[in-house]
């Protein structure tokens, strides 16, 4: 059970359907997709590229919305809300990590960390951005500017600033996609041991067999279907 | 609450920080387009404030103002008494306000001789320094030595301002028995409109109740001759504006759409992820503001222009003053243009798709907008449609009342539709041009600088708008100005003309409603100048209430009309001689009136009827006259000094021997005599002066591209980092990427410029056609290329100026950071 109340997967996609025009040409990027992500539970998803694993990261946080099919976020369906509802459902449940860290560069470190907290009108979110740079090894950096950092070192801000908000579900798109090999590692060990240590639930989108072997179980999607599960 | 403003701050304001230029850019462009329009505004706020400030200090208190038939001595005497009776009013002042000069051996003022009820006999301590000064009355000179100051008066109309008892000045300027105007302090609670209806019964209908500082109608005729051409200038420039900070807003926006996406990703409302807007708030704020500057600067000539012709005309010097509704309304306007602009990017940007942005799928490409040629199409069908109406308005002496509104608005649809034809003939004009270089022999940087205008075909039509603005104000002001010289050159027919034109104070005097006029004796003397065959007076008298009612009565007394371009009917020497008129077009226009018909005129009696023999197109008191004859005008408004005086030369007399017999006879104080091609040089000298303040607005404009192109290149530098990037990678130096930008610069200068010139030769057709229509008469269709070349050439130095900076910073580009970005 966790905060808001909810028993049972904290992330459940039921028959997903998702395609989008990319010129004159129609892509189905999902097919009758099935997953689910329990609380505690950290699951990779694998595939090529083109294979639709963004897309389906997207309809799990609510960023997009599947043609068919049902998606549940901590009980609650993406597709039935508002653009303001949904808001505010990745607000409190989820937490995103992209390969490309997509930090705001016009904003510090701690400012970056400190965002979801401020659109979440929390209290001392200062101090609690710091605090959680502090656990991702970051809390002498935290008033540098994006651009002033390393690869390794933006996508260890980008984790503080998934995590920071309490989100029960993480979702990471390729986190260690833009990284080398080393530097990937250390932020995949503080990924899966920040996900442990908050009991939340880690949705990990990798072409990487390394990375995606730390998961509980690994899912192979290819064509936009799942092709594969193992543990 | 605290946290909304820190997000505003951070996801708003923060962009400012760390853009300066870009923003500094975008509040020039706000602040020049502001500049322009509120110049506009602040002209006639400063005119109505020069009056009414007049006013509050002539009768402190007064609320109303009751005026006559005509402005000098058009109310009877007993009207103050009819005043003072009615119910609701608590004071009545009355005045007799004559424009005279006051002549020292130094200098020539013209002052208002004020006659006020009561008052005491007193000068301004301007007038008391100005040694052994003559007042010049109906009277004869009154010297002025030893006259009390009242150190009061300083601030009365400039200091240019003498006070006396009422009966004095009406015995000093002809006025026995006769009034200006009568200033009315109502009563404690009295309700100003009841009272207004109450005294306008009481005084009649020839004469008129209006408020206490309205501005008089003849001022009206000044600023009603060009205030509207500056109006549709100024709009020009706020719509430039508005596109600039549009492109400016919209390619930031761009740059953001990550950042915004990023915010939708991290669960922002819809109201966070549109806070980037609150930045294009301050922006527009700091331009309004910056606005208001830039306006007092170009207000300032256009101010300077209207005081030299009302000064003359009402002797209240005008000047600027910002009040506090206008200064407020320069920063909200600021906002608003900045709001406008802002609106539709705005909207883009907020439906994002978050997916397709965060992923690099699908994202919306900046560069990705087309060749309009169908919108070129358009705009150039609506610049035609313009152009009929404005052709169609000048038919037949504009008489139908249709003709005005539909001319006017016309004019505003041509140099609309002919400025966004511009903005999408642009990059057509470039993509023809980037055939020819592909298939000739030009360099890479040229071809490159030539690609990068036409696949962003609405970012060069912005650039393209302010260049051509620039150039098309230059040239249709320089055709304009070069029409009215022809037309004047052909008015005075120099070589044939066998007059010289006698006048006190200066060759181009304004002397209708003034008092330093010619007296029944002087004109007698001038007759008896050795080498006069004889002496023609021209008349002219003020009539009407306001601005729109205002009408010019004028005889001559050789009542010569042969060849003058008569619409209807007919003129005739026997005609007028008969009590019939003609009149001008905009009058006639105004109040429907044909031949046969009849002109109604107030008159200090009451209103009359005059027969309309003919409608003639005259440029008197901008086609709003009457033209009768002098007995008529003797019967209406009494003896009256004459407004303008002609010495025919005795056959045989050279011009420039007799202009020089009549100074020297010394007819009167202060005599001026002019040959033709004086005179006509003089009115050539006033027009230009009456056009400077297009001039200013020029200037104005010619900023505004430079602005435009430097903030335009500065963002494309910004959104071209990768590409540049990648051309250093394949090969290009760092000089071949500022040769690329300065390429494109100099090519937005050539392209403004050949589309200013289409700007120019249609708004000078659309302007010379809806003229009349503004000022009542018709001048040759003249234009001036060689302006067109000239500022066309200051157009492509403003542009290859405005482009340095941007071909400095891709020239210093760091290349490995450019192709490292995602």
């Amino acid at each position: 059970m966790i905060a808001d109340g909810h028993d049972g997967p904290l992330l459940q996609l039921s028959g997903i359907w998702r395609s989008y025009e990319r010129g004159t040409e129609t892509v189905v990027a999902l097919s009758g997709v099935d997953l689910w992500v329990n609380p505690g539970e950290a699951v990779a998803l694998i595939g090529r590229s083109g294979s639709g694993k963004s897309t389906l990261l997207h309809i799990a946080g609510g960023l997009d919305l599947a043609d068919r099919g049902t998606v549940r976020v901590t009980g609650r369906d993406p597709a039935a809300m508002s653009v303001s509802q949904r808001a505010e459902l990745r607000r409190h449940a989820v937490g995103f990590v992209f390969q490309f860290f997509h930090l705001l560069p016009q904003l510090t470190v701690v400012e970056n960390v400190e965002l979801p907290l401020l659109l979440n009108g929390g209290r001392k979110s200062r101090s609690r951005a710091r605090d959680v740079l502090a656990s991702v090894g970051l809390a002498e950096k935290a008033d540098r500017y994006p651009t002033e950092l390393s690869g390794g070192e933006m996508q260890r801000v980008a984790l503080a600033r998934a995590l920071v908000g309490g989100a029960p579900l993480i979702l990471a798109d390729e986190p260690t996609g833009n990284l080398d090999s080393v530097t990937g590692g250390e932020v995949l060990d503080l990924l899966i041991a920040q996900v442990a240590e908050r009991d939340a639930a880690l949705l990990l989108v990798t072409h990487d067999a390394q990375a995606a072997g730390r998961a509980d179980r690994v899912l192979t999607l290819v064509d936009g279907k799942i092709a594969s599960a193992s543990r | 609450m605290r946290d909304w403003l820190r997000l505003t701050r951070l996801l708003g304001l923060r962009w400012i920080r760390i853009h300066p230029l870009r923003s500094l850019l975008a509040v020039l462009a706000v602040a020049g387009g502001v500049s322009l329009a509120m110049s506009v505004v602040l002209t006639t706020s400063s005119v109505t404030w020069s009056f009414a400030h007049f006013s509050e200090k002539v009768a402190f208190g007064a609320q109303l103002r009751v005026i006559g038939a005509t402005a000098r001595g058009g109310l009877d005497g007993r009207v103050a008494g009819e005043v003072a009776a009615t119910p609701g009013v608590s004071v009545a002042v009355p005045t007799v306000e004559a424009i005279t000069p006051v002549i020292s051996p130094s200098r020539r003022v013209t002052v208002v001789a004020l006659g006020i009820g009561g008052r005491t006999w007193g000068v301004s301590p301007q007038v008391a320094g100005l040694r052994d000064a003559f007042l010049m009355t109906d009277a004869g000179p009154l010297p002025l030595g030893g006259a009390p100051v009242e150190p009061a008066l300083a601030g009365v109309a400039g200091g240019d301002v003498v006070v006396m008892p009422l009966a004095m000045s009406q015995s000093l300027f002809a006025r026995s028995g006769r009034l200006d105007a009568v200033y009315v302090v109502p009563a404690k609670g009295a309700d100003l409109s009841s009272l207004t209806r109450r005294l306008q019964k009481a005084v009649g209908p020839w004469n008129a109740v209006v408020p206490a500082g309205s501005l008089p109608p003849e001022a009206s005729v000044v600023t009603q001759s060009f205030l509207p051409l500056l109006g549709l200038l100024a709009v020009l420039a706020v719509g430039v504006s508005v596109v600039l900070v549009h492109d400016i807003v919209d390619l930031a926006f761009s740059e953001r759409r990550r950042s915004m996406a990023v915010v939708a990703a991290l669960g922002g409302s819809p109201l966070a992820v549109a806070l980037p807007a609150t930045e294009v708030v301050i922006l527009g704020l700091a331009g309004g503001v910056i606005g208001v500057g830039g306006a007092a600067l170009v207000a300032r000539t256009i101010v300077g222009t209207i005081d030299a012709l009302v000064h003359q005309l009402a002797g209240v010097p005008l000047s600027i003053h910002l009040s506090v509704p206008v200064a407020l309304a320069a920063p909200m306007g600021g906002v608003l243009v900045s709001l406008v602009a802002a609106a539709g990017p705005l909207r883009r940007a907020r439906a994002i798709d978050v997916a397709a942005e965060l992923s690099g799928r699908d994202a919306i490409s900046v560069a990705s907008d087309r060749l309009r040629v169908g919108r070129a199409a358009i705009y150039s069908a609506l610049m035609a449609i313009g152009l009929a109406g404005c052709w169609m308005s000048s038919l037949h002496g504009s008489l139908a009342p249709w003709q005005y509104p539909v001319g006017i608005a016309s004019f505003g649809l041509t140099v609309v539709a002919a400025m966004l034809a511009v903005g999408n003939l642009a990059p057509l004009a470039l993509h023809l041009a980037r055939g020819v270089a592909t298939a000739g022999h030009a360099g890479a940087a040229v071809r490159l600088a030539l690609s990068n205008l036409v696949r962003s075909p609405r970012r060069t039509g912005t650039m393209a708008v302010a260049v051509a603005g620039a150039v098309g104000v230059a040239f249709i002001a320089a055709s304009y100005s070069r029409s009215a010289t022809e037309g004047i050159v052909g008015a005075t027919k120099v070589p044939q003309a066998r007059w010289v034109y006698v006048s006190k104070g200066s060759t181009a005097s304004v002397t209708i409603d003034t008092e330093d006029r010619f007296s029944p004796a002087e004109l007698a003397a001038l007759a008896h100048v050795p080498g006069v065959s004889r002496v023609v007076r021209q008349v002219g008298v003020l009539t009407g209430h306001s601005a729109s009612s205002v009408i010019g009565v004028e005889t001559s007394d050789d009542l010569h009309v042969a060849g003058l371009p008569l619409v209807e009917g007919s003129a005739s020497r026997a005609l007028l001689l008969r009590g019939e008129a003609l009149v001008g077009t905009a009058l006639a226009r105004r109040q429907h009136l044909r031949p046969g018909s009849k002109v109604i005129l107030d008159t200090p009696g009451g209103l009359a009827r005059i027969p309309v023999a003919g409608i003639w197109e005259v440029g008197d008191f901008n086609g709003s006259s009457v033209f009768i004859s002098e007995q008529e005008m003797t019967r209406l408004y009494g003896s009256q000094p004459p407004t303008n005086v002609y010495a025919y030369a005795r056959p045989g007399v050279p011009l420039g021997e007799l202009a020089r017999r009549i100074v020297s006879a010394g007819i009167a104080v202060d005599v001026h005599a002019a040959t033709p091609s004086q005179t006509q040089a003089a009115w050539v000298r006033s027009v230009a002066g009456q056009i400077a303040p297009f001039w200013a607005l020029q200037r104005a404009l010619t900023l505004l591209a430079f602005v435009a192109v430097l903030s335009t290149f500065v963002l494309a530098g910004v959104q071209r980092r990768k590409e540049y990037g990648a051309l250093s990678a394949v090969g290009f130096s760092p000089r071949d990427l500022s040769k690329m930008v300065i390429t494109e610069g100099a090519l937005v200068g050539a392209s403004g410029t050949l589309l200013g010139g289409l700007l120019g030769v249609v708004g000078s057709v659309g302007l010379i056609a809806i003229v009349p229509l503004v000022v009542g008469y018709r001048n040759p269709f003249v234009l001036a290329p060689a302006y067109w070349a000239g500022y066309g050439a200051v157009a492509v130095a403003v542009t290859l100026a405005a482009s340095l900076l941007p071909a400095w910073r891709a020239a210093h580009i760091p290349v490995l950071d450019a192709l490292r970005e995602e």
